[in-house]
């Protein structure tokens, strides 16, 4: 078992895991910005399709549940991970990692399919809004899943004595908040697209 | 807090929570696609924005440990949120 350095903090939290959750209060910002610049403009755009007419909301609703269990994954991997249990831990970790293709696979098909029905990046500011709104989204995710891959793959590359905790812990932060900013984003963007 | 054992919830709990949280998804899909909420969005928007916040508190609570860490981690999150909120409500009047 690797050791872990402790860190004796001011305010007894582990510094790496304090840092990630100022990350994350200032990526409220970011997103609460994002959103609102949605609802500003999604029914603004004069020309090419509108939001009613191209969203595919079971397919997104299979995208939630995909990323939902992600989140159940990455819980269990670091689970895995404080028990020393090495193949749960690298199986959970993977699992994670491909919850998150499959999301962006399936952001991909969205943005394709909106593509050929019209509407793209520049057709009108609803279009502009939504793919900045949940490209940036789509980013983050992609982001979290070099992040977790980077980790497993340092996995096998230190040997089956790593555990890294408290790193899977901070990764793990940042992976669910993704997901909950994809839980107000499916209810805001998707589901209240009749109103 | 590195190095300190803290009372996390059971695996099982997780599979329970995981459940649930698929369930309210499949209710929010069925409430998008029945008639009934669609035509009403006094009824519609009210349950919607319940359900989404009943998940949003189950994963920031129990996968994020909110519930079991340090309370000033909470109270961070919730001026950043409460703060994007804020801005929100203040722009929505404005425009």
């Amino acid at each position: 078992m690797s050791a872990e350095v402790v860190h004796h903090t001011v305010t007894g939290i582990d510094n790496r895991k304090f840092g990630m959750w100022v990350l994350i209060a200032s990526e409220c910002f970011l997103f609460g910005g994002l959103i609102l610049n949605y609802l500003v403009n999604r029914d603004r755009g004069l020309v090419g399709p509108k939001a009613v007419d191209i969203f595919n909301i079971d397919i997104t609703t299979l995208s939630t549940f995909d990323l939902l269990m992600s989140s159940v994954a990455m819980v269990l991997a670091l689970h895995a991970c404080q028990q020393h249990d090495i193949k749960k831990f690298r199986f959970w970790t993977t699992m994670v990692i491909l919850g998150g293709i499959i999301f962006l696979g399936f952001q991909y098909f969205e943005f394709h399919h909106f593509v050929h029905a019209g509407l793209g990046l520049s057709t009108n500011v609803f279009g502009s809004s939504f793919y900045l709104l949940t490209g940036c989204h789509g980013l983050h995710v992609f982001v979290g899943v070099l992040w977790l891959t980077s980790m497993l793959v340092t996995s096998f590359v230190r040997g089956k004595d790593w555990f890294p905790s408290v790193q899977l812990e901070v990764a793990g932060l940042y992976w669910h908040f993704v997901d909950v900013v994809w839980i107000l984003l499916f209810t805001v963007v998707y589901l209240f697209v009749y109103l | 807090m590195a190095g300190k054992n803290h009372a996390h919830a059971t695996v099982g709990l997780y599979w329970k929570f995981a459940g649930i949280l698929c369930f309210i998804t499949f209710i929010e899909w069925a409430v998008f696609k029945s008639d009934t909420f669609r035509s009403n969005a006094k009824m519609m928007v009210p349950l919607l924005l319940g359900l989404s916040a009943i998940k949003f508190v189950m994963v920031c609570g129990w996968y994020m440990h909110l519930r079991y860490d340090p309370s000033v981690l909470a109270k961070m999150f919730g001026f950043g949120l409460g703060l994007a909120a804020l801005v929100y409500t203040i722009m929505h009047l404005a425009l």
